[in-house]
């Protein structure tokens, strides 16, 4: 390891009006290395790497290249000096194909060289084992293969500092796992990794040294094998956090009977399967495994090609999201940002967003119990930092989760259908939500999720279903889940 | 959604000081006669402003209003002397008319998914040319017929115009809609977020296709109100431009295009201070070739002061 | 979709012949066509297009008549349709005389243009028939200096100044109600108050012939003004918004309401005595003209060409007395081009 470091951090901070977002702090990014940082939602992790970056600029210290003081005035002119930052949220222009996206701000002259830029495209993608082609519009590509695209995009700047935020909360287990082999890789090239993760597991694997965060300050700092991860979640949320207790729902009555259910994404496989009432059933599979697919089609917000389903004894005949909540049913889409928060409402406005209607056919609202609804859901969610007033948006991420999830409770529904529920979410958030649906199961309520997170399947799940392109390629009991059995499902290597 | 009452008290002062620097050149504004006949047009326009706010509020625009409201203000006069029609079911007839003409834009929209905006510029246009060739393009009016049922534009109770107690029944109906009714609700998660709304159950085609209907409705009654007020109307030429004014005024009462933000009172205050711009541009003498320049300017402030506000109290609570 | 976009064409092209008046041709399809084209919608050229149609007919000859609504470049487009479509003549009320001149000139290259109701003197139109809009205007002026013997304010009501037929009638009222010596080249800016002796203009609005502009317009002047003698509304539907206005102000009589054309309010008003009485032109006469003229100009008969390139077709004042035979000339007219 070189005596100066890559990039040096003197008495860097930052301030928002009054708040300290970052207090003054001392930071060393060696090359060859990769550095973890961790800590709580709202910690103060993504404030430091958008100072790194050049999104912000700090109000107080100085920032190093190389033992040379260097100030970014923009994202760009952070990049210009060898610091490429993925942001958390993907949001790129859908309407360009891959290749463009990939060359998009970067073009070298005037005119754009369509077959010498499809061939470093294609070099890219292959260096991040992705599956899709140059050719492909944005708009057809997952979540999880926009990342992968950010990702190889960040890779073709040959970025001597690459600074991620949560890369691998998206992706699959073996997504993943290309993904931590590549910045192993770039490790023994001379590339420095700043990483931001909530999987310990993976920082416990990867990381040379590890920061922790806590309110803007940073509490802990140690190196590889110095620490486990009981540790760091000590250090990050200041107390421990205690694991699940088993819990045995066999026996109980069915709640949903999908039978021969056909999904427009993989037309040629059908699915069975159940869910009984006070069950937690957890559905696991590679990224474009048709997870949220199934899960769309069972609540109605697509339409399924084929197949029928039995929900509490009765059929369940049209297919809308209208007639499922109606019926008991409840969803939380993987999309928190565009397809479950309404931004510029409250916080108790979101949460009562699903029981608007008192009674089914209802002309008038019911003010006072949407009021009373609103409160006893904020205090079950448990979200913190922010009262029912407060502008949904100004919450962090997983306080926001906890709203769009709980609009669910005041409906008392039988069955509630999540996409990735915690994902991106910090340690006490997710288990603050664990416990929630924990609860609800208790209480009888059943449960789907969908998570690509195996710590969260193997915590949460009575039993697993897990999808392989479409086909289910097995269910696990909880006493014979782990996560070598399910990752050989979810590669279609087992039988 | 206190970023509403700030907008109300934006427009409010802005009214207040416009208000306050007409009586300040010339004393008259404030003449009962004055204040009467800017409620009278502040009431007329104010329930196009209510319908274009109505589907703003949804995520929409409807650029039909003013055709919508010469369709049903020229035929008004045309049936009753014409088609020998009696007053209500020739009201009747027309409202539900234009609450079809918007049923038909919801449905295109929601089921074709054709754009808004494209849907309502062809009503604009097609319903102008409808309402030109029915009256054979002649000017229609009531001449000296119907006074009665005219007083409902022009005439006065308790010494203020009829037209304002109209739009304060139609404006706390809308108002009771937006804040206690279901569909109310339904319509401001629509306008914000229409695939969260579909997925909390919100019937996002039934909401849309609502604002649509319920903006035809109160076109045509603003229409009819318009043709009772003027006596007279050039089926070529009465009501052109004035969804923009409608617009104009939604959104300088604080609707945003982005849909799902906007009040009743916020669009009455909007409409009141283009109206008041327009007396002011005659009471002090200004060239009337300047009206559009100084209406347009006001406007524009207005939006731009409210934008630099939220910034600056977002810069200050930014954490 | 491409292919739904051919389809939808082909359909609009077959359905076109429907809508357009060849589908209601009586065997005149080889008749000489003649353009008679307004300068926008208003009863005025409802008329004056039945004079043309009956102008036509006693020429042999087809009219079409086209009422542009959309201001200039709608009166350009369809006037160069209409060259397409094979018109031997054009007889138009240009909007903007003096801007539309190369327009003008280059539609003159192609066939024989007229001006009527307004007129562009410099352009290469053949002649011009119409009245002088000044000297109406004059009449118009005097007819409101007469009901207001002892002096007194007045203002003037119109839609737009720009034009020429407009910009004439309001300097000849002006002149004609201060007593001037008339000038027709005299242009008095609005906004700014011109007193001749007791007699006074306070102002000129418009109101881009939007009614309900035209309507506040009069009830803010009425604010404005408390002590106002007169109203003069210019163009036709400005004397029913007058009228409005003073009704809602309870004023209907206390303020002398001076009119011009022929609105049906208007002319019920002189009946009434709400109105002091009205300048008409004689739009009947200016169609039938202009397609008598371009009927024989089609010939070849230059000597149709009224003298010094003006054919006037005077306007004239109705006041109580002639209101009745007034009304019952236009409804005869109207049938007759019917």
């Amino acid at each position: 390891m070189s005596a100066t470091p890559l990039l040096e951090l003197k008495g860097v901070a930052r301030r928002f009006g009054a708040t300290a977002a970052v207090k003054p702090l001392n930071l060393a990014v060696h090359a060859a290395e990769i550095h973890a940082i961790v800590g709580e939602n709202g910690a103060g992790k993504s404030t430091l790497m958008k100072l790194i970056a050049g999104v912000l600029r700090p109000s107080a210290g100085v920032m190093l290249m190389e033992g040379r003081e260097c100030r970014f005035h923009s994202r760009q002119d952070a990049r210009k000096h060898g610091i490429a930052l993925l942001p958390q949220e993907v949001e790129v222009p859908e309407n360009l194909c891959v290749a463009d996206l990939l060359h998009l701000g970067r073009e070298q002259g005037s005119w754009v060289r369509r077959v010498q830029e499809r061939a470093q495209a294609e070099r890219a993608l292959a260096r991040v084992g992705a599956r899709f082609s140059p050719d492909d519009a944005v708009e057809t590509l997952s979540i999880a293969e926009r990342q992968l695209l950010l990702i190889a995009r960040a890779l073709d700047e040959e970025a001597r500092i690459l600074v991620l935020d949560e890369p691998t909360s998206a992706l699959a287990t073996t997504e993943s796992e290309r993904l931590l082999s590549l910045l192993e890789e770039l490790r023994t090239r001379g590339t420095a990794v700043l990483l931001i993760s909530h999987k310990l597991r993976e920082v416990e694997r990867l990381a040379d040294r590890v920061s922790v965060l806590r309110d803007g300050v940073l509490v802990a700092q140690c190196e590889r094998g110095a620490f486990d991860s009981a540790d760091l979640v000590r250090a990050m949320v200041g107390r421990n956090i205690e694991a699940s207790a088993a819990r045995d729902a066999t026996g109980r009555a069915v709640l949903l009977d999908v039978c021969g259910l056909v999904t427009a994404a993989w037309p040629a496989h059908t699915f069975d399967g159940v869910v009984r009432s006070g069950e937690i059933v957890g559905l696991a599979g590679l990224v474009g495994a048709g997870r949220t697919e199934l899960l769309r089609a069972i609540f109605g917000a697509d339409i399924a090609r084929a197949g029928s389903m039995t929900f509490d004894g009765h059929s369940l005949p049209a297919q809308s999201p209208r007639t499922s909540v109606a019926a008991g049913i409840g969803f939380l889409p993987e999309d928190r940002r565009g397809e479950a928060a309404f931004d510029g409402h409250s916080v108790a406005w979101n949460l009562t967003a699903s029981t608007v209607a008192p009674r089914r056919g209802a002309f008038w609202r019911h003010v006072g119990r949407e009021a009373h609804n609103a409160a006893e859901a904020f205090t079950a969610t448990g979200v913190r930092g922010a009262g029912l007033d407060s502008a949904i948006e100004s919450l962090s991420g997983g306080n926001q989760q906890k709203v769009v999830l709980g609009r669910w409770l005041p409906a008392a529904p039988k069955l509630l259908l999540l996409d990735e529920p915690t994902r991106g979410i910090d340690v006490a958030a997710r288990a603050d939500i664990h416990a929630l649906l924990r609860r609800l199961a208790d209480n009888g309520t059943g449960i789907l999720f969908a998570s690509s997170d195996m710590e969260e399947l193997l915590a949460l799940a009575d039993r697993v279903i897990v999808l392989h392109e479409g086909r289910m390629a097995g269910s696990l009991a909880r006493a014979n889940m782990n996560e070598e059995r399910i990752l050989a499902l979810a590669t279609g290597h087992a039988a | 959604m206190t970023g509403a009452k700030g907008r109300i008290l934006g427009v409010a002062l802005l009214l207040v000081a416009v208000m306050g620097a007409t009586t300040a050149l010339n004393p008259d504004f404030l003449g009962t006669g004055n204040l009467q006949n800017i409620l009278r047009w502040t009431s007329l326009f104010g329930v196009l402003s209510l319908a274009a706010a109505l589907v703003i509020i949804s995520g929409g625009i409807d650029l039909s209003l003013g055709s919508v409201a010469a369709l049903s203000g020229a035929l008004t006069p045309w049936l009753l002397r014409h088609h020998g029609f009696s007053p209500a079911a020739a009201i009747a007839v027309l409202l539900l008319g234009c609450t079809l003409l918007g049923v038909l834009h919801g449905v295109l929209i929601t089921r074709l998914k054709l754009q808004p905006f494209v849907v309502t510029l062809c009503g604009l246009l097609i319903y102008r040319g409808l309402a030109r060739t029915l009256t054979g393009e002649q000017v229609t009016g009531y001449g000296t017929e119907h006074d009665d049922l005219r007083q409902i534009a022009i005439g006065r109770w308790l010494g203020l115009p009829v037209p304002s107690f109209v739009l304060l029944g139609i404006a706390l109906l809308v108002q009771l809609f937006l804040s206690r009714a279901v569909a109310g609700r339904w319509l401001y998660a629509t306008g914000r977020n229409p695939v969260a709304a579909r997925l909390c159950g919100v019937p996002v085609d039934g909401v849309t296709t609502a604002a649509y209907a319920l903006a035809g409705l109160l076109a045509g009654v603003g229409g009819v109100l318009f043709s009772l007020d003027l006596n007279s109307v050039t089926p070529a030429q009465f009501g052109q431009s004035y969804e923009l004014y409608a617009i104009a005024a939604a959104v300088l009462g604080g609707c945003s295009l982005r849909g799902g933000e906007g009040t009743v009172l916020g669009v009455l205050l909007g409409t009141a201070l283009i109206r008041v711009l327009y007396n002011a541009t005659n009471l002090l003498g200004i060239p009337t070739q300047l009206e559009y320049a100084i209406i347009g300017g006001v406007i524009l402030a207005g939006v731009v002061s409210d934008e630099l506000l939220r910034r600056l109290r977002s810069r200050r609570t930014a954490v | 979709m491409k292919l739904s976009i051919v389809c939808t064409a082909l359909l609009a092209l077959a359905l076109l012949p429907a809508c357009s008046e060849g589908g209601k041709s009586d065997g005149k399809g080889s008749a000489v066509k003649l353009a008679f084209v307004s300068n926008g919608v208003d009863p005025f050229w409802t008329i004056a297009g039945a004079g043309a149609r009956k102008g036509a007919e006693e020429a042999g000859a087809e009219a079409i008549v086209r009422f542009p609504n959309e201001g200039i470049p709608d009166q350009q487009r369809i006037v160069e349709d209409l060259v397409s479509l094979g018109v031997k003549g054009v007889a138009i009320s240009p909007i903007d005389s003096v801007n539309q001149r190369s327009f003008l000139d280059e539609v003159a290259g192609k066939t024989h243009l007229i001006t009527q109701d307004s007129d562009a003197p410099d352009s290469k139109r053949l002649c011009y028939v119409g009245m002088d809009n000044y000297a109406a205007g004059l009449l118009c002026g005097a007819l409101a200096r007469e009901a207001l013997p002892e002096g007194g304010e007045v203002m003037i009501f119109i839609g737009r100044i720009e034009q020429e037929n407009a910009r004439r009638r309001r300097q000849g009222t002006i002149d004609g109600f201060l007593g001037r010596k008339p000038d027709p080249a005299r242009f008095d800016e609005p906004g700014q108050p011109q007193t001749e002796g007791r007699w006074t203009v306070l102002d000129t609005r418009t109101d881009a012939f939007d009614k309900a502009r035209a309507k506040a317009n009069a009830e803010d002047a009425l604010v404005r003004h408390p002590d106002l003698d007169a109203m003069i509304g210019l163009f036709a539907y400005n004397v029913p918004a007058c009228l409005e206005a003073l009704r809602g102000a309870k004023k209907l009589g206390a303020v002398k309401m001076i009119g011009f054309d022929e609105a049906e309010e208007c002319l019920a008003g002189i009946a009434d005595g709400t109105v002091v009485g009205t300048v008409v032109q004689n739009p009947f006469e200016y169609g039938r003209e202009s397609m008598r003229i371009l009927a024989g100009l089609v010939r070849g008969d230059r000597s149709v060409l009224p003298a010094g390139g003006v054919l006037e077709v005077p306007a004239r004042v109705i006041r109580k007395a002639e209101v009745a035979s007034f009304r019952a000339t236009v409804k005869t007219q109207l049938a007759a081009g019917r």
